[in-house]
């Protein structure tokens, strides 16, 4: 990995894995006491505070890649429209499952799928890929 | 000025070209989906054959990406980046619309179909577009291009 790599992966990392530990602490302390909310905005209210450290994160991988260079970016997109693609399949073969009388699944599963793609693929192409010129 | 943001000839029979693709594919979905109920009935429930037709229409998704992936060999640089950002806002976009979706079913929100996903992958990749297009518009004519 070149200087230039590394800094910017170095960056991402700390940027992410802040927004990481700000959601873990969010979970743990809210999932818990969801219960002791009656009325349904508030509940509703604290359940989607967790979103706040998640745009975080999302807001951390745009942030890296604006700092990537063309070939870098290219190759997220590349990366980012593989797992797009495999999500949408995935999840529309799993709708016509349910029809067939399959368990209907938390929407956790969607993010939690996209997620996974996005990092199989970004291996595969770490491993198999076109290497930075 | 209005008169800056015209389409080039080009630009303008690829998007002919995509549109009669993408239109042809969804026209074929349409049919798979319609005739679905009447084909499950001629096979015995839970066979395997059955099962395969049940996931008949994912082929309509394989054809979709193709479709995509014909338009975006035709286009250029530029309307790549367009397309690039739109793709952008739909993948993160989706991201955090099913995972708000799923907080909230912990506070007994009713579970819905993961038929449901792509629909809102495709609306958000189309107001990805909308947004893209808007903001190439303000680009162009408030003097920031």
């Amino acid at each position: 990995m070149d200087k230039f790599t590394k800094r910017i992966t170095r960056t991402y990392w700390l940027e992410l894995g802040a927004a990481i530990a700000l959601y873990t602490v969010f979970i743990f302390t809210v999932m818990p006491n969801l219960h002791r909310f009656e009325v349904l905005w508030q509940r509703s209210a604290l359940a989607l505070l967790p979103m706040v450290p998640f745009i975080l994160g999302m807001i951390a991988i745009f942030r890296h890649f604006r700092r990537m260079d063309e070939f870098q970016r290219a190759q997220a997109f590349e990366v980012i429209s593989i797992a797009s693609a495999g999500t949408m399949f995935l999840t529309f073969g799993y709708g016509f499952l349910e029809i067939a009388g399959w368990p209907q699944i938390s929407m956790f599963w969607v993010w939690m799928t996209m997620g996974a793609l996005w990092f199989i693929t970004n291996q595969i192409y770490r491993l198999f890929g076109r290497h930075h010129p | 000025m209005p008169g800056n943001v015209s389409l080039s000839d080009k630009d303008r029979r690829d998007l002919k070209r995509f549109a009669l693709e993408m239109s042809l594919v969804l026209a074929a979905g349409m049919g798979v989906v319609l005739l679905l109920p009447a084909l499950l009935r001629l096979v015995p429930a839970q066979s395997f054959v059955w099962f395969l037709i049940n996931l008949s229409p994912i082929s309509i998704i394989f054809l979709a990406i193709w479709v995509g992936v014909r338009n975006d060999r035709r286009s250029d640089e530029y309307q790549r980046n367009l397309q690039r950002r739109a793709i952008y806002i739909a993948f993160f976009g989706t991201g955090i619309v099913t995972f708000a979706y799923g907080l909230l079913e912990m506070t007994g929100m009713p579970r819905l179909s993961m038929l449901n996903v792509w629909l809102v992958m495709t609306v958000m990749w189309v107001a990805g577009w909308c947004a893209v297009g808007l903001q190439e518009h303000w680009k162009r004519n408030l003097g920031h291009g």
